[in-house]
């Protein structure tokens, strides 16, 4: 199923891209459609992961990774029924693709196959401290793809039929502006489980730093929008900064906590 | 003449701290200086994941000399930089306070301009180029007379909650309607909890303490000390496999003695602490043969308004993000009605809302014409 999810995807991307290169309007149905498949797909994996293993599909990184596509795709498709995302899917669903493909085709089958769910991780806590930063996750790698376009504007804006770029940028802050708050309720859910397992809610351990660089930098987002300055190409990088903040978080920091020699209560 | 200089003096003086404290007051409360304390703040934090942290309450020599081995020489040098505790460092502490005391001048500058706003009555009648100025504005002809075209206008506005002010003037009609206007005040609430937040935090250092790593045998009791009257004895130690054949749960079952006589008993494992009188006692590890078991006594009592304030921040930024204010002109005039509109947030959502809102005006101009041409 995930495989099908990333045909989906694929399928999705191409077709936003063909309509931004002039194609016919038909072109965003039938996108709109292939992004509804992926998510059915993806959403499909990961309840037959949960019902095989008995817990929430979020225990180790290839299942917390199908989320994190999961979740992107789901929360393009909540946008595309609100509005506003036009061409932007080609872009958008990108990072949410190569997330998809990364888990599926990278990473070793034993990474893959499911494990038991470990003792510390049993607890209500668990899905109520992972799903919010799936969602945070998912709403963050569309604003990356679309700070991606943004940079690309000017390129973009010669070659295919484009109106101004002020509606990418506004789909940039509406990225963050719904990531923002299911990042914090993330972290809030985290302290409360920290509590409950090690009696401290925040210990300064090396993920729930990163986790609060990444917090500290989308609420440096916020506040520079509300400066002269910070619009156009500018808010591209930051968005993709910020993408690669999140994926650093994700899958740099049990690394860097090896390289550096760090205990971590979150890398296993 | 020869008395001005000194009858300015105290005027100059006067002058002088005004101009100072405006200064101080505007560089306080400048979201520039918040985003360099945010990167400031951001870089510190990852510089103490490139070095390793104190651990809290450990074995201090054993520590320095793992850091003396992986350093070498340089070891001492970054230890008098601050980088093996760079959290707790004088530099990073004043950033922090820093960020609290431009929050804090943030906040009341910005509740002064949205209770100054919140004052104001708003203008409801605006020039015609207005209307084509505002991105979002749509013309719709009525037929019908102007009492129903302003009719149809107030339904419409009603039906999607928004408060409504009317004027006229000559024979035009204006209504403005704002929704969402209290969400204003949602941004207030989440820059206060961050300020709430940071008092629970200082909480935290000055009524917190721990017992780390207390190894109990069974039958041992532990005086808990920091003027409690507390004792906490390990009664047993059991372990049992649990139904995927890997994990095994373990169990230390404990109790909180209080002058001998026993006030709270609990098994105590992984994410399940005895918890009692605000005290919190949690299984870290045991040895072997289950001979003893290794137990952290916490007690943490900014536990409850840090979780309360974060959850108020949550709250607030969701009210924030979720019902942008968004503002109406509407202008009616006999066969024409204009309507504008303009949002504080998330433009694209703005655009959709309104275009429904201008079809629902449409169709309930529509109505009102084919109600006049059946009258």
């Amino acid at each position: 199923m995930v495989e099908l999810g990333a045909f989906c995807l694929l399928m999705a991307i191409t077709c936003y891209g063909l309509e931004l290169w002039g194609g016919g309007s038909w072109l965003r149905r039938l996108a709109a459609l292939s992004s509804g498949g992926a998510a059915a797909a993806l959403v499909d994996a990961l309840l037959r992961r949960a019902l095989e293993s008995g817990h929430w599909p979020f225990a180790i990184t290839y299942e917390f990774a199908l989320a994190f596509a999961c979740s992107g795709t789901l929360i393009h498709l909540l946008w595309e029924w609100r509005g506003g995302v036009h061409t932007a899917g080609a872009f958008t669903l990108a990072p949410v693709l190569g997330l998809t493909l990364w888990a599926q085709f990278s990473m070793l089958p034993s990474a893959q196959r499911i494990q038991p769910l470990p003792l510390a991780l049993q607890s209500i806590w668990f899905p109520l401290h992972v799903a919010p930063a799936a969602l945070a996750y998912g709403a963050f790698a569309l604003t990356g793809g679309a700070g991606v376009m943004r940079l690309l504007w000017p390129w973009l804006e010669n070659r295919v039929q484009v109106t101004e770029p002020e509606w990418v940028e506004a789909l940039i802050a509406r990225g963050v502006t719904f990531g923002y708050p299911w990042l914090s309720t993330a972290m809030i859910f985290g302290m409360v489980w920290a509590q409950m397992a090690w009696g401290s809610y925040w210990s300064w351990d090396i993920k729930e730093v990163w986790t609060l660089i990444t917090w500290l930098f989308y609420t440096l987002f916020l506040h520079l929008r509300l400066l002269r300055g910070w619009h156009g190409r500018r808010m591209g990088w930051l968005a993709l900064i910020g993408l690669g903040l999140v994926l650093f978080t994700f899958t740099g920091v049990g690394w860097l906590a090896r390289r550096v020699g760090l205990e971590s209560l979150h890398v296993f | 003449m020869k008395d001005l200089p000194f009858q300015d003096r105290p005027f100059l003086g006067r002058l002088q701290f005004d101009w100072l404290w405006r200064s101080a007051w505007r560089l306080l409360s400048s979201p520039r200086l918040a985003v360099g304390l945010f990167l400031a703040l951001a870089f510190c934090a990852a510089l103490g994941t490139l070095f390793p942290q104190e651990p809290p309450q450990a074995n201090l020599s054993a520590w320095m000399e793992m850091i003396h081995q992986r350093y070498g020489s340089q070891a001492s040098l970054y230890a008098s930089l601050g980088l093996f505790h760079i959290y707790h460092t004088p530099l990073f502490i004043t950033l922090v306070g820093a960020l609290v005391s431009n929050t804090l001048a943030c906040t009341l500058r910005r509740a002064l301009s949205i209770w100054r706003a919140t004052q104001r009555a708003p203008r409801v009648i605006q020039a015609d180029a207005f209307y084509h100025r505002l991105t979002c504005h749509h013309a719709a002809f009525a037929m019908s007379s102007l009492m129903r075209g302003l009719e149809a206008a107030r339904s419409a506005l009603n039906h999607h909650h928004y408060r409504i002010t009317a004027a006229r003037r000559g024979d035009v009609d204006y209504l403005y309607g704002e929704r969402h206007r209290w969400a204003r005040w949602a941004t207030l609430v989440t820059h206060g909890a961050v300020i709430l937040l940071m008092a629970a935090l200082l909480l935290r250092g000055s009524l917190a303490w721990r017992e780390l790593r207390v190894q109990l045998a069974p039958g041992q009791a532990y005086p808990v000390g920091h003027h409690t009257p507390w004792e906490v004895r390990l009664d047993r130690f059991s372990s049992r496999a649990l139904g995927d054949g890997q994990s095994v749960e373990y169990q230390a079952h404990l109790t909180l003695l209080s002058q001998g006589q026993p006030v709270a008993e609990h098994g105590v494992r992984v994410n399940s602490p005895l918890s009692y009188g605000g005290l919190r006692v949690y299984l870290f590890s045991f040895g072997s043969r289950e001979a003893f078991v290794v137990v952290d006594i916490v007690h943490d009592p900014s536990f409850l308004p840090v979780i309360l304030s974060a959850a108020l921040m949550v709250g607030g930024l969701s009210c924030t993000f979720a019902f942008p204010t968004h503002q109406l002109w509407v202008r009616v005039a006999p066969g024409e009605i204009w309507i504008a509109g303009r949002t504080s947030r998330d433009p694209l959502g703005f655009e959709r809302h309104f275009r429904r809102l201008a079809q629902e005006l449409e169709a309930r101009l529509a109505e009102a014409g084919k109600e006049v041409g059946d009258g």
